[in-house]
C-alpha cells in the first residue's frame, strides 16, 4: 500500500508530479530531499502534505508550487509543465495560477491589511474583482481590522490576512507551509475551518504542509512522505486513523534507521 | 571572554556582505579626511623645499622692516643705493648688490599674459653667490636686450635661449632675447609665479624702480657663519630695515607663499573640517544601522546569559576590528585621493608645488580616531539603544522592527529651540561671530530635529512615488517612515554635505550680485582699465597723461594702489586725482563730503569703517611706506568701494607716501565726451598693444570683472565639496545595501506574491531617489538659509536682493536624480538577483 501511485482520483487533476527529485549539494555529501514522487491533487480539494519532520514536506510544496526547482522529474499545473519554466514565466504563474500561505513572516510590515491584501493584485497591474474581495473579507470576518498594520494584528488574524491574499488573485491552487503552526489551538481551529470553506463555498484547490495530525484532519486527503518518499495517502482522514499511520512510518523509519 | 570571540569571530565571517560594506564606508570615510590632510601636507612641504633651495646660497638678505609687502625676492622698493655701499662695507662680507623687483609679465604668441599668478622682474646679480636661481640652460643675460626666463614659463611657452620673447612691463612691452633658462633647485618657479631675470644694469629702468631697491643680498667671506654675518649688517643698517640669514629668508619665503597659497590653505583647511564632519556622520549612520539589525540577536545572547557588558563588549570589539580594518585602508587610500585632489586643482590653475605625498603622523593619529574612534562611539551608542529593550520583547520583536520611538518631548523641545535661536541669529544679526554661531546653531538643531522631520520633508516625495511608480513607489515611500532616525542619519549625511556646497555657490552669488550693483551705481566712467589683482601689474602713468590728451576723450584718472598700516588694520588704498573722480566714480558719501578730500586726510568706506570703529572727522595714524606715520583725518565715508576701494586719498598724498615703483596705475578710468565713444574705445584698444596687461572694460563689463573675482574661489570650493558629495553618496548606498541584507525576507515575500525581479530593482530605486532628492533639496535649502546671512557678515553688508544660485539650482535635481540611480545600483542589482526561496527562509 505505501508507495504506489493512488489510481481512484477521477476529477481532473489540478497539479500532478511525475518522478519529482529534488537533491541538495553534489557527490557523496548530497541531500535527497526528494525521491523520485509520483503524485496528483485533484481539483477542487483540499490536500494535505504529512510526515517527519526533514521529510521533505516544504521541499515538495515549494517544487509544486514553482519557487523551488526540481532536481528531477516533472510538475504540472493543469497540463502546463512547471518545471522547465523560465524566471519570467514562473513570476507569471506565481501572479496569476497560485497563491501562499506560510507558516510566518507573510505581510510586510509596512502595508496595512488591506494594502497586504490587494498587493499581489497591484504588482500585477491588476483591478481587484469588488465581488470577489467583498466575499474574502466577510468570509475571513476581517472587515474591522483592514487599517491595522501587521504589528497591531493577532498570529490568528495574520494568518487570515495571508489567506485572503492569496486567495484575492482568484488562483488555481493556494499552497499552505504549516500556517497553524504559530497558532494556539482556537487560531488554528478557525484558520483550517477557512480553509475548508474555501474549498466549499468558494471551489478552490488547497494544498497544506502540516505536521499536526489535527489540522490534516481537516483535508480531503493526506499523502504522507517519508524520508523524501511517498509513502501513501489517505483519503476521508480521521484523527485515528491519521496517527495510526503516522505511527506506522514511525516504525518503519526506525526500521531503516537501524539498517544503516 | 573566549565565547564572545568565537561569536565575534563567526559573527564576522557569517556576515561577510555586511562587513564589507561597513569596512568600505569607514574606508570611503577615512580616505576623504586624510586626502585632506596630505594634500596640505604635501603642498607645505613642497612651498618650504622650494623656498629653501631659492635661497640656498645667499648668506643674507636686507629688506626694509616697515611689512608693506613685497615679492619673492624682498620688500618694499624702498632701499636706497647707500644702503648697499654700507652693506658692502660691514666686515666680513665679501660681496652685496641690491636686488631691483618689478612687474615684467611674460606674453605668448597672441600677446596674452602667461599666468594670472604674480609675474616678478628681478636683476640677475652679477656674483653667482648672491643670485637665488640657478642656470638651467643658456648663459646670464649680458646686456639689455637680454633676459633669461624661469624654467616653467620656458617650458609653457615653449622658449629656449636664442629665441625672442615680449614682456608686458609696467611703461610697456617691449621684446627681448633669451639668453638662458633658470630654475630653483628642482622646480622650475616657486608658487607658480613667473621669473623674468634683468642685467643689474637694465633692471631698474626696465621695472621703473627709480633707483631703488626692494633687497640687499650678500655673501659672507668663508668662515664667517651666516648668523654672525647677519647680526653685523644689522648693526651697521639699524631698525629701519630686516637682516635675515639665507635659511630665515626661506623660512619667511615659506611663510609669504603659503600666504598667497593662503587661499587655498583655508578651503583645505574647511574642506578638512567637512571632511571630519561628513566622515563621522557616515560611520556613525553605518554602525547605528548594522547594530540595530542585530537587535534580535543581541537579545539571543542576552537570553542565554550574556550580560549587558558582555553584548556591549562584542559589539565594541566588532566596530574596533572593522574601524580598524577600514581605517588602514582609507588612510592610503587618502594619499591616492591626494594626488587625484593636486592634479585637480592644477588643473583648475592653481600653482602647486610637485612633491611627493606627506604623511605626517597627525594624519594617521586623525584618520584611526575617525576610523575607529567613531566606530566604537557609534557602535557603543547603538548597542546601547539596542540593550535598553528587555531580551525577550527584543527577541519577539519582528526581525526588521528596530526602535522607533518617536522620539522624547525633551529632544522635540530642545531641537526646537536650537532651531529657532539659529534662525534668529541668522535673520538678525550681522557680526561674523553670531551669525557663524547661527549655522552652527541651524545644522546642530536640524540634525537633532532630523527624526522628527523626516515625515513632513519627506511627504511629497512619498506622495509623488506612487504617482510615477506605482505599488512599487509606495512600498518605498513606506519604507521611508519605517525608521526615521535612519533615513534622517542617510539623508541628513547628505543634506550636511550639499548644504556646503550650496552655502559656497549662495554665498559667492550673493556677493557677485552684491559686487556688480555697487559697481553699476558707483561707476560713472565709460571704460576702465583695469589690471589682474595678484600679478603685481601697473600702468605707466604716462599712459594715464597720454589717454588724457587724446581726442574724444573728456576726463581720465588713474588710481595707483599700495598697501598701509593703520591701528587694527593693514589693507591696499589708493590714491585719486580729487578734482577727476567725481567724473569718474561716485562712491556716494554717506557722511562728509568727497570735496573736503585734500592733503592729509582720507576717504573710507562706510562699512570699513564702521568694523574698525572709525568716524568722520577722526584723525587715525597712518603709516605708509615712505615718509612713516602720519596723522590722517577722515573727511568723507563711502557707500561703494567695489571702483574706488575702501580707502582714498589724494593722488598728490600718494605720491610722496610710495615708492616710485608703486607709482603705477593699476586702474584707469576714462570717460569719453558726449558721441566719443567709439573714438575711445578704439583708442583704449590700440593702446592695449603696448600694454597688454591692462583690461578694457566698459561699464556693464567691469561690473562682471569685479564681481567674477570671487568665482575662481567658489568654483574651487565647489569642485573641493563635489567630493563630500560623494561621500554623501556612499551613504546612500551603504544604508541602501544594508537595509536590503536586513529586508531579504520581506524580498522574497514580495517576489512569493509576483513581484517581478524589476519591480524589486524599481523599489530600491525609488527608496533611494526619494531619499538623495529629499536630502539635497534640504541641503540646499540649509545652504540658502546660511548663505544669505553669511554673505551679508563676510561683506559687511549686501546691495540688492540675496543672489540666487542659478547654475546650481539647474544642476542639483538632475544631478540627485542620477545620483540616486547610481547609489542604488549595486544594492538594487543584489535584490533583483535574489533567489525566492533562498531570500524567504532568509534569517
Ligand atoms: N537549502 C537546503 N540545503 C540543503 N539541504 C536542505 C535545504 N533545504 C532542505 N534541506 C534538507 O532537505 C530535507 C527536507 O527538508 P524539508 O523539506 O524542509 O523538510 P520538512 O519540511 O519535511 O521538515 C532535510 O533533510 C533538510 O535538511
Ligand atoms: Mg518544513
Amino acid at each position: 500500500m505505501p508507495g504506489s501511485v493512488s489510481p481512484t482520483v477521477t476529477t481532473a487533476a489540478a497539479i500532478s508530479a511525475v518522478g519529482l527529485s529534488r537533491r541538495y549539494g553534489e557527490g557523496p555529501t548530497a541531500v535527497h530531499a526528494l525521491r523520485e514522487v509520483d503524485l496528483t491533487v485533484p481539483a477542487n480539494s483540499f490536500t494535505a502534505i504529512m510526515g517527519p519532520s526533514g521529510s521533505g514536506k516544504s521541499t515538495l510544496l515549494h517544487c509544486l508550487s514553482g519557487l523551488d526547482t526540481a532536481t528531477g522529474g516533472q510538475v504540472f499545473h493543469d497540463d502546463i509543465e512547471i518545471t522547465r519554466m523560465s524566471e519570467r514565466e514562473l513570476t507569471r504563474l506565481r501572479r496569476e495560477r497560485v497563491g501562499f500561505v506560510f507558516q510566518e513572516f507573510n505581510l510586510l510590515p509596512t502595508l496595512t491589511a488591506r494594502e497586504n491584501v490587494l498587493l499581489p493584485l497591484q504588482l500585477a497591474g491588476r483591478r481587484p474583482d469588488p465581488g470577489l474581495l467583498e466575499t474574502v473579507i466577510g468570509l475571513l470576518g476581517l472587515a474591522e481590522r483592514l487599517d491595522h498594520r501587521p504589528a497591531e494584528l493577532s498570529g490568528g488574524q495574520i494568518q487570515r490576512v495571508a489567506v485572503a491574499r492569496a486567495l484575492v488573485t482568484e488562483p488555481r491552487v493556494v499552497f499552505a507551509d504549516e500556517p497553524t503552526g504559530n497558532l494556539d489551538r482556537r487560531s488554528g481551529t478557525e484558520l483550517l475551518r477557512l480553509l475548508r470553506r474555501c474549498v466549499g463555498e468558494l471551489g478552490q484547490t488547497v494544498v497544506m504542509v502540516t505536521h499536526d495530525p489535527a489540522a490534516a484532519a481537516y483535508a480531503d486527503r493526506v499523502l504522507f512522505l517519508a524520508d523524501g518518499r511517498f509513502a501513501g495517502d489517505l483519503a476521508d482522514p480521521t484523527l485515528p486513523a491519521i496517527l495510526d499511520r503516522l505511527d506506522a512510518l514511525e516504525d518503519d523509519l526506525g526500521e531503516n534507521g537501524a539498517e544503516r | 571572554m573566549r565565547g564572545l570571540v568565537t561569536v565575534l569571530r563567526r559573527g564576522l565571517a557569517a556576515r561577510r556582505v555586511r562587513t564589507a560594506t561597513t569596512a568600505i564606508a569607514i574606508a570611503a570615510a577615512v580616505a576623504f579626511l586624510s586626502g585632506t590632510y596630505v594634500l596640505t601636507d604635501t603642498i607645505d612641504a613642497g612651498v618650504h623645499r622650494s623656498a629653501a633651495e631659492a635661497t640656498g646660497g645667499v648668506s643674507a638678505i636686507v629688506t626694509e622692516a616697515g611689512g608693506f609687502g613685497g615679492s619673492l625676492f624682498g620688500g618694499t622698493t624702498t632701499i636706497h643705493p647707500g644702503l648697499v655701499a654700507k652693506v658692502r662695507g660691514v666686515p666680513g662680507v665679501s660681496a652685496a648688490e641690491g636686488v631691483a623687483v618689478g612687474y615684467a609679465m611674460p606674453l605668448d604668441r597672441r600677446g596674452h599674459a602667461v599666468s594670472s599668478s604674480a609675474a616678478i622682474g628681478v636683476s640677475a646679480p652679477a656674483d653667482p653667490r648672491l643670485r637665488q636661481f640657478a642656470l638651467r640652460d643658456g648663459h646670464w643675460p649680458r646686456g639689455a636686450d637680454e633676459v633669461a626666463v624661469d624654467a616653467t614659463t620656458a617650458g609653457t611657452l615653449h622658449l629656449a635661449p636664442g629665441r625672442t620673447l615680449r614682456v608686458a612691463l609696467a611703461g610697456g612691452a617691449r621684446t627681448f632675447t633669451i639668453s638662458g633658462v633658470v630654475g630653483f633647485g628642482s622646480a622650475g618657479t616657486i608658487a607658480g609665479v613667473s621669473v623674468v631675470a634683468f642685467t643689474p644694469e637694465a633692471a631698474p629702468g626696465l621695472l621703473g624702480t627709480g633707483g631703488r631697491y626692494a633687497a640687499v643680498a650678500a655673501a659672507g667671506e668663508a668662515g664667517v657663519p651666516a648668523a654672525a654675518l647677519a647680526r653685523r649688517i644689522k648693526a651697521a643698517v639699524g631698525a629701519a630695515y630686516t637682516v635675515r640669514t639665507g635659511s630665515q629668508q626661506a623660512d619667511r619665503l615659506a611663510g609669504d607663499i603659503s600666504g598667497a597659497a593662503s587661499v587655498i590653505g583655508a578651503i583645505l583647511g574647511a574642506f578638512a573640517v567637512i571632511a571630519l564632519i561628513v566622515a563621522t556622520l557616515l560611520i556613525a549612520n553605518t554602525f547605528t544601522i548594522t547594530v540595530a539589525q542585530r537587535t534580535r540577536e543581541l537579545a539571543l545572547l542576552r537570553c542565554v546569559g550574556a550580560s549587558r557588558g558582555q553584548t556591549a563588549r562584542l559589539v565594541i570589539l566588532e566596530a574596533v576590528s572593522i574601524g580598524l580594518a577600514g581605517g588602514v585602508a582609507g588612510l592610503f587610500g587618502g594619499i591616492g585621493l591626494a594626488a587625484g585632489l593636486r592634479a585637480s586643482l592644477g588643473a583648475l590653475g592653481l600653482p602647486l608645488p610637485a612633491a611627493a605625498p606627506v604623511l605626517r603622523t597627525h594624519t594617521v593619529v586623525a584618520s584611526l580616531i575617525v576610523g575607529v574612534g567613531v566606530s566604537v562611539v557609534a557602535a557603543g551608542a547603538a548597542a546601547l539603544r539596542a540593550s535598553r529593550s528587555r531580551p525577550l520583547a527584543a527577541l519577539s520583536a519582528g526581525l526588521t522592527a528596530t526602535g522607533t520611538r518617536p522620539p522624547g518631548w525633551t529632544r522635540r523641545i530642545v531641537a526646537t529651540g536650537v532651531l529657532l535661536a539659529g534662525a534668529l541669529l541668522l535673520v538678525t544679526t550681522s557680526a561674523r561671530g553670531s551669525v557663524a554661531l547661527g549655522a552652527l546653531a541651524l545644522l546642530v538643531g536640524a540634525g537633532l530635529a532630523g527624526p522628527m522631520l523626516v515625515r513632513p520633508l519627506t511627504a511629497p516625495a512619498r506622495r509623488l512615488l506612487p504617482v510615477a511608480a506605482g505599488v512599487c513607489g509606495r512600498l518605498a515611500g513606506r519604507q521611508m517612515l519605517r525608521d526615521p532616525r535612519r533615513v534622517a542619519g542617510t539623508g541628513g549625511t547628505l543634506a550636511v554635505a550639499v548644504a556646503t556646497v550650496s552655502i559656497v555657490a549662495t554665498l559667492a552669488a550673493t556677493t557677485t550680485s552684491s559686487r556688480a550693483l555697487d559697481v553699476r551705481r558707483s561707476l560713472r566712467a565709460d571704460y576702465v582699465l583695469s589690471t589682474t589683482p595678484g600679478t603685481g601689474a601697473g600702468l605707466d602713468p604716462a599712459l594715464t597723461g597720454r589717454i588724457e590728451r587724446s581726442p574724444g576723450v573728456s576726463a581720465a584718472a588713474g588710481m595707483p594702489c599700495g598697501i598701509f598700516r593703520a591701528p587694527g588694520d593693514s589693507d591696499k588704498l589708493c590714491g585719486i586725482d580729487p578734482k577727476a573722480y567725481p567724473r569718474l566714480v561716485d562712491p556716494h558719501a554717506s557722511a562728509g563730503s568727497m570735496a573736503d578730500l585734500g592733503p592729509g586726510t582720507m576717504a573710507v568706506s562706510a562699512v570699513v569703517a564702521g568694523r574698525l570703529g572709525w568716524r568722520l572727522g577722526q584723525t587715525i595714524p597712518i603709516t605708509f611706506p615712505v615718509g612713516g606715520t602720519r596723522p590722517t583725518r577722515i573727511v568723507a565715508l563711502y557707500d561703494y568701494e567695489e571702483v574706488a576701494g575702501a580707502y582714498l586719498i589724494p593722488l598728490s598724498d600718494y605720491a610722496g607716501h610710495y615708492p616710485p615703483d608703486q607709482q603705477a596705475d593699476q586702474t584707469i578710468l576714462v570717460r569719453a565726451a558726449d558721441g566719443a565713444r567709439r573714438q575711445v574705445r578704439a583708442e583704449l584698444t590700440a593702446l592695449r598693444a603696448d600694454y597688454p596687461q591692462a583690461i578694457l572694460d566698459d561699464r556693464a563689463g567691469y561690473g562682471h570683472r569685479a564681481a567674477a573675482g570671487i568665482d575662481l574661489l567658489a568654483t574651487m570650493m565647489t569642485g573641493l565639496l563635489a567630493l563630500s558629495l560623494l561621500i554623501g553618496l556612499i551613504t546612500v548606498a551603504v544604508a541602501l545595501a544594508l537595509s536590503v541584507l536586513e529586508r531579504t525576507r520581506e524580498i522574497g515575500l514580495l517576489r512569493a506574491v509576483g513581484a517581478e525581479a524589476r519591480q524589486i530593482r524599481v523599489i530600491i530605486r525609488a527608496e533611494a531617489l526619494a531619499t538623495v532628492v529629499t536630502g539635497s533639496l534640504t541641503g540646499v535649502a540649509l545652504g540658502l538659509a546660511i548663505g544669505w546671512p553669511l554673505a551679508r557678515a563676510l561683506n559687511g553688508r549686501v546691495l540688492g536682493p540675496p543672489g540666487v544660485p542659478v547654475p546650481l539650482l539647474a544642476v542639483v535635481l538632475p544631478a540627485a536624480v542620477v545620483a540616486g540611480l547610481l547609489a542604488a545600483a549595486v544594492p538594487a542589482r543584489r535584490a533583483a538577483r535574489l533567489n525566492v526561496l533562498t531570500a524567504l527562509r532568509a534569517e
